[in-house]
C-alpha cells in the first residue's frame, strides 16, 4: 500500500487524463478531475506522516537503481508534493465548465485533461530521483502550461502562450543538454548515483557545464533574474484558475529543481549559494519595484510573486537549516495567498472591476483583504511567519544586506497591497464590472484564506524544516 | 484560560467591533461606548495573566501591572468618550475601526512579551486606516497620504521586528522590559517605538494624516498610536539619555509651524508633537518621579488633546471648515463648544487647577532634580509656545477674533455630552491630582500646589520661578483673549528672545529651500519609476520574444565564457 502512494500523487493524474478526454462530457470531466487531484492530494498528504523516517524510493520495474527509475521521497520534496496537488484541487474546484463558459465550444474535457497532465508533470518534477526523468516531467508541465495558458480569454492569450512556449522550449533544451552533458561525464542518470560520481568525474568541467546548464534552464522557468520579465505576460493571459495554480506552485517547482540539482545533486556548494543570493535579493527588489506601479491588476501580483519567490531561493541561499525552514515556510505561505488571491480575484482583470466590491460582493472583500493582509505580512497570517522565519534565519547567517533588502521590500509590499485594496474598498462600483461566478465559487479562495490562518498560527510549516534540511544535508 | 483569552480586553473590543456590522446602527453606537467600558471593568476586576503557545513561540497576552493598567484605563475611557463623540457621523466603518484600534492599543499595553507586542502593534497600524478614510473637499486623504501614513506605520513595524530578532538571536529571548539602547537591537527597537512617537524627523505622519480625518476619526487617532509609543518608551527605554535631548527638540520645533499654520486641527497636531516631548523628556530622565510624570502626562494629554480635537471636530462637523482664516466669532453660535475648547487650551497650557498643571509639573520638577537646568529652560519656552499657539490661538480663531458671520446649530448633543464628560475629566485632575497619582505606577509622593520637602534651596527657587510662571501667564491669559487683534509675535518675543525665533525661522526657511529641492528629485525619481516599472517599461514590461531570447542566450554565453 505504502508502495503505491509514493507514485499514487504522480501516476494518477496521468492516467485519469486520458480518461477525462474519452468520457467526452463537461461536466463529469470535470467530476473526474476534481477526484483525481483530490486523491492525489490525500496521497500526498499520507505520505507526510512519515516525514521523520528518512527518505522513501520506489523503484520501477523493481530494476534497482541506478539502472532502473527510482522514486525518491524525502524531507523537501514531500511537503511540495502536498503543496502543488493542493493547489491544482483548488484551482480544479473554481474551474467549473461555467467558470470556463464556452471559450472550448465542447472541448472542455480537453482543457481538464491537460490541467492533469500538467500536475502530473510538476509533481513529477518533485519526485523522480532520475536526472533525465526530470527533463521528461518538465516538458509534460510545459507543454501543457501552453496550452492552458492560450485557453485564457484575452486577445493576446494565445500570443503570450506562444512567446511562453518559444521561451520555455529553450530552456527545456538547455535542461536536456545539461543532462546529457551529465550523462556524459558520469555515465548515470540516476540523482543519488550522480552526486557520487559528478565530483570524481574525470571530466569535471564537462559536469560542471553541465550543471550550469540545468540551472540557466530552470532559472528561466523559476523566473530568477534576469529571467523573469515573461512571468506576468503569462499570469495575465491565462485563465484565472489556471493563473492561481501557476501562480501557487509552478513557479516553486522550478525552484526546486535548482536547489535540488545544484546544491543536493551537484553539490555546487558556496558559490551556487552566493550566485542564489544574488539572482535572489536583486529578483526580490526588481519584483517589488515593478508590482508597485504596473497598471495590470494580474501583472502586478505577477510582479510580486517574481519578489515572494526571490525570498525562498534567498532563504536557501543562506546554506543553512534556519534558512531551509524560512524557504518551506514561504513555499507554503505564498502558494496559500498569491494562489487564494488570484482564486478571489476571479475573472477580474483590471482595478477598476474591483471597485466597489466591499458593497457588490462583501465576501469576496474580507477575503481579498485577508489575503491581501497575508501578502504584507501581518501578524497570525502565514505571511508573517514566513517573514519572521526568514529574518530570523537571515540574521542568524549574519547577511545584513539580505535583511536590508527584506525589509525594505516589505515596504514596497505595502505600496502595491493598498493599491489593490484602495478600490475594494474606496471606489464606487462600476456599472459595467464583469460578473464574477457564482457564490459557490467562493468556497476555493475561503479554504485558500483558511490555509493561509492555519499556516500562521500553527508551526506545521516549520515542522518541514528539519527535515528538509536533512535531505539537503545541512542538518544532522 | 478561556474565560480570559474571551474577556481580554482588546478580545472584548474586538468582538464588539466585529458585533458591530450585524447590529442595526442604533444598538451599535450604544455597544461602541458600552464595549470599551466593559473592557476597562475587565482590566481592573480580573488578575490577568493569559500566557498562550501558538506559532511556536510563548504569547504572554495579559501583564497586568500598574503601568499597563493606567495606559489601559486612559486608552478605554478616551476610547469611549471618542466613540461616543462619533455618534452623529453614525458611521459603522468609524465605531468598527475605532473598536479595533482601542483594543489593540490596549491589547499592546497588556503584552508581556516582544512577540505579543509586536502583534498588536501591527494591529494598531491596521485598524487605524479605516479611521483615515473621510470624504471631504478640502479634508480627506488622498491615496498616496494613505500610503505614506501606512508605510511609516509598517516600516516601524518591521525595525521592531529586526530588534526583536537581533534580541533572540542574541539569547536575550522575548521578554519585555527594560531594552535600552546599548543591548542587542535595542537601536532598531527605538527607532521603531521613534516613528510612532513622532519623533523628529520621523513626525511628519501625525501633522500629514491625522487632520484630515473626520472629526471623530481624528480624535480616536490622537488618542491612541502616539501615546502607545510613549507606553513601550516607559517600559523600554527609561533612562535613555539621548532621550531627553530628542525630548527637548520635539518640544520646541512645533512651536514655529503651529504658529504658521491655518488649519486649526493641523495647529493641534503640532502641539500633539510638542506634548510628546514633555513626555519623551520625562522617560529620558528616567527618575521615577519623572517616570511617573511621563505616565501622568500621557493620561492628562489624552483627555485635554481629546477635548481640543472634539472641539474642533465640532467646528468642521457644523462649519465644515477649520482654517483660522474662515472662522472667528463662533462662541454667539457654539457657546458650549467654546467653552469646553477652552477648558482643553486651558489644561493643555498647564493653568494650575486643570490636568496638564499637575502632570507637566512633574516633569519640570524631575529636571529639576537631576539638575538638568537646561532642559528645564527649554521645558519652560517649550510651554510658552504652547499656552500660544493651544491655548489662545485654537479658541481664539474659532470662536472670538473677527465675526467670520457664520450662524451654525451647536454640536450635537453626543458631542456634547463627549466634550462635557471629557472637560470634567480636565478639571476633576487638576483638582484633585491624587486620584490620578495614586495610580501611577511607581508611586511617586508629588505634591504639585505645595512646595516639595526634599528640594534643595536652589532647586526651590527654580520651582518657585516655574510657579511664578505659571502664575503670571494664568494672570495675563484673559487679557490677551480680549484684546481685539492678538499679534503672535509679540507674545512670542515676549517669551523667547529674539535670536531663537530668528535661528529657528532660518532653519525653517533653509528647510524648506532643501525640501522643495528634494521634492523635486523625488518627483522625477518617481516619475522615472512609473515610466521605466510600467507595464510597457524596461523594468516592468514583457519585451518581444525575441529580446527575452537573446537575453537568455546572452547569459549563456557570458556564463560559457567564463567557464572557458
Amino acid at each position: 500500500m505504502s508502495e503505491i502512494l509514493l507514485i499514487a500523487p504522480v501516476l494518477l493524474p496521468l492516467l485519469i487524463a486520458p480518461l477525462v478526454v474519452m468520457l467526452g462530457s463537461q461536466r463529469a470531466g470535470w467530476l473526474l478531475a476534481v477526484l483525481a487531484a483530490l486523491v492525489a492530494t490525500l496521497a500526498s498528504a499520507a505520505l507526510l506522516p512519515a516525514l521523520g523516517e528518512g527518505p522513501r524510493s520506489y523503484h520501477f520495474g523493481n530494476w534497482p537503481p541506478p539502472f532502473g527509475i527510482e522514486y525518491v521521497l524525502d524531507g523537501l520534496n514531500t511537503p511540495l508534493l502536498l503543496l502543488t496537488n493542493a493547489s491544482a484541487l483548488l484551482a480544479l474546484i473554481a474551474a467549473t465548465p461555467a467558470t470556463l463558459a464556452g471559450r472550448f465550444a465542447g472541448r472542455e474535457p480537453v482543457f481538464y485533461a491537460l490541467f492533469l497532465l500538467c500536475l502530473s508533470g510538476l509533481s513529477g518534477i518533485l519526485a523522480t530521483g532520475d536526472a533525465f526523468n526530470v527533463f521528461v516531467f518538465l516538458e509534460i508541465s510545459s507543454l501543457c502550461t501552453y496550452g492552458l495558458v492560450a485557453a485564457g480569454p484575452r486577445p493576446g492569450s494565445a500570443l503570450a502562450a506562444f512567446q511562453y512556449l518559444i521561451l520555455g522550449t529553450l530552456g527545456g533544451s538547455f535542461v536536456l543538454l545539461g543532462v546529457g552533458f551529465w550523462l556524459q561525464a558520469t555515465g548515470t542518470l540516476n540523482m543519488a548515483d550522480l552526486a557520487q560520481r559528478l565530483p570524481q568525474s574525470e571530466y569535471g568541467e564537462v559536469a560542471l557545464a553541465g550543471s550550469v546548464l540545468l540551472l540557466l534552464g530552470f532559472a528561466l522557468k523559476s523566473a530568477s533574474f534576469p529571467l523573469q520579465q515573461w512571468l506576468p505576460a503569462v499570469y495575465a493571459a491565462a485563465p484565472w484558475p489556471v493563473t492561481a495554480f501557476l501562480a501557487a506552485c509552478a513557479t516553486k517547482v522550478a525552484i526546486y529543481a535548482m536547489v535540488r540539482l545544484a546544491l543536493d545533486v551537484a553539490a555546487l556548494g558556496e558559490a551556487a549559494r552566493w550566485l542564489f543570493g544574488l539572482i535572489a535579493l536583486v529578483g526580490i527588489v526588481w519584483g517589488a519595484l515593478a508590482a508597485c506601479v504596473q497598471r495590470d491588476l494580474r501583472r502586478m501580483l505577477a510582479w510580486s510573486s517574481v519578489s515572494q519567490l526571490g525570498y525562498i531561493l534567498f532563504a536557501f541561499s543562506l546554506g543553512t537549516a534556519a534558512g531551509v525552514t524560512a524557504a518551506m515556510i514561504q513555499f507554503f505561505s505564498h502558494g496559500a495567498i498569491k494562489g487564494g488571491l488570484f482564486l478571489a480575484l476571479g475573472p477580474a482583470r483590471s482595478f477598476d472591476d474591483l471597485a466597489g466590491l466591499r458593497e457588490r460582493e462583501p465576501w469576496r472583500c474580507a477575503m481579498l483583504t485577508l489575503l491581501t493582509m497575508g501578502l504584507l505580512g501581518v501578524p497570525l497570517t502565514a505571511g508573517f511567519a514566513a517573514k519572521w522565519a526568514l529574518l530570523s534565519a537571515a540574521a542568524q547567517a549574519g547577511h545584513g544586506i539580505g535583511l536590508g533588502v527584506v525589509i525594505f521590500s516589505s515596504l514596497l509590499a505595502v505600496v502595491y497591497c493598498l493599491r489593490l485594496l484602495e478600490p475594494v474598498w474606496l471606489r464606487a462600483p462600476q456599472r459595467d464590472a464583469p460578473q464574477l461566478p457564482r457564490h459557490a465559487m467562493l468556497l476555493p479562495p475561503a479554504l485558500a484564506t483558511l490555509a493561509m490562518f492555519a499556516l500562521g498560527l500553527t508551526p506545521w510549516a516549520a515542522s518541514f524544516g528539519r527535515p528538509a534540511a536533512q535531505a539537503l544535508g545541512w542538518a544532522p | 484560560m478561556a474565560t480570559e483569552l474571551w474577556l481580554h480586553p482588546a478580545s472584548l473590543l474586538y468582538l464588539a467591533a466585529a458585533l458591530i456590522w450585524l447590529l442595526p446602527k442604533a444598538g451599535g453606537r450604544v455597544l461602541a461606548v458600552v464595549a470599551p467600558l466593559g473592557a476597562l471593568a475587565a482590566l481592573w476586576l480580573l488578575p490577568g495573566g493569559l500566557s498562550l503557545s501558538f506559532a511556536g513561540l510563548d504569547w504572554e497576552f495579559w501583564r497586568a501591572d500598574r503601568l499597563a493598567r493606567l495606559f489601559g484605563t486612559v486608552f478605554l475611557l478616551a476610547g469611549a468618550l471618542g466613540l461616543l463623540y462619533a455618534w452623529p457621523e453614525n458611521n459603522r466603518r468609524i465605531f468598527s475601526a475605532g473598536l479595533a484600534y482601542a483594543g489593540s492599543a490596549v491589547g499592546a499595553t497588556l503584552a508581556g512579551d516582544l512577540a505579543t507586542l509586536f502583534l498588536y502593534w501591527e494591529l494598531t497600524a491596521l485598524a487605524s486606516l479605516p479611521l483615515l478614510i473621510y470624504r471631504h473637499p478640502d479634508y480627506g486623504l488622498s491615496l498616496n497620504a494613505l500610503l505614506r501614513y501606512f508605510a511609516l506605520q509598517i516600516l516601524s513595524g518591521l525595525l521592531l521586528l529586526y530588534g526583536i530578532v537581533e534580541r533572540e538571536l542574541a539569547g536575550l529571548g522575548l521578554g519585555f522590559d527594560a531594552i535600552g539602547l546599548d543591548s542587542p537591537g535595542g537601536l532598531w527597537i527605538l527607532l521603531g517605538f521613534g516613528i510612532k512617537a513622532a519623533f523628529p524627523l520621523l513626525h511628519n505622519w501625525v501633522q500629514d494624516a491625522y487632520p484630515r480625518a473626520s472629526p471623530a476619526g481624528t480624535v480616536l487617532l490622537s488618542t491612541f498610536t502616539t501615546k502607545l509609543a510613549i507606553y513601550v518608551l516607559i517600559r523600554g527605554f527609561a533612562g535613555t539619555d539621548i532621550l531627553v535631548p530628542i525630548g527637548v527638540v520635539m518640544t520646541l520645533f512645533p512651536i514655529f509651524y503651529a504658529v504658521l499654520e491655518n488649519d486649526l486641527r493641523r495647529v493641534l497636531a503640532y502641539s500633539l508633537n510638542n506634548q510628546l516631548g514633555f513626555m519623551v523628556v520625562g522617560v529620558g530622565i528616567g527618575t521615577p518621579l519623572a517616570l511617573d510624570g511621563a505616565a501622568a502626562h500621557a493620561f492628562c494629554h489624552i483627555l485635554y488633546k481629546s477635548l481640543l480635537f472634539m472641539s474642533m471636530g465640532a467646528v468642521l462637523f457644523r462649519t465644515g471648515t477649520t482654517k483660522a482664516t474662515e472662522l472667528g466669532g463662533l462662541y454667539r453660535s457654539m457657546p458650549w463648544t467654546a467653552r469646553f475648547c477652552i477648558v482643553g487650551s486651558a489644561s493643555i497650557s498647564a493653568l494650575p487647577l486643570l490636568s496638564g498643571f499637575v502632570s507637566k509639573s512633574m516633569i519640570m520638577a524631575a529636571a529639576v532634580y537631576e539638575g538638568q537646568a537646561w532642559v528645564w529652560v527649554a521645558l519652560l519656552i517649550a510651554s510658552a509656545g504652547v499656552l500660544d499657539h493651544s491655548g489662545i490661538k485654537v479658541p481664539f480663531f474659532a470662536f472670538f477674533a473677527h465675526d467670520s458671520g457664520r450662524r451654525v446649530d451647536e454640536a450635537p448633543r453626543s458631542m456634547l455630552l463627549a466634550m462635557a464628560i471629557t472637560a470634567a475629566g480636565c478639571i476633576l485632575i487638576g483638582l484633585a491630582p491624587g486620584l490620578l497619582y495614586a495610580l501611577l505606577p511607581l508611586g511617586s509622593d508629588y505634591h504639585p500646589y505645595t512646595a516639595d520637602h526634599v528640594v534643595t534651596q536652589m532647586q526651590l527657587l527654580l520651582f518657585a520661578g516655574l510657579a511664578f510662571v505659571w502664575l503670571f501667564r494664568s494672570g495675563r491669559y484673559p487679557d490677551e483673549v480680549r484684546a481685539a487683534n492678538l499679534d503672535f509675535d509679540v507674545t512670542y518675543r515676549r517669551w523667547i528672545p529674539q535670536s531663537v525665533l530668528a535661528v529657528e525661522g532660518g532653519l525653517a526657511q533653509a528647510g524648506g529651500r532643501l525640501g522643495a529641492q528634494a521634492g523635486r528629485l523625488a518627483q522625477s525619481l518617481l516619475a522615472g519609476w512609473r515610466r521605466v516599472g510600467s507595464d510597457t517599461g524596461a523594468l516592468g514590461g514583457t519585451p518581444a520574444v525575441g529580446w527575452m531570447t537573446a537575453v537568455f542566450l546572452l547569459l549563456a554565453a557570458l556564463v560559457g565564457g567564463w567557464l572557458v
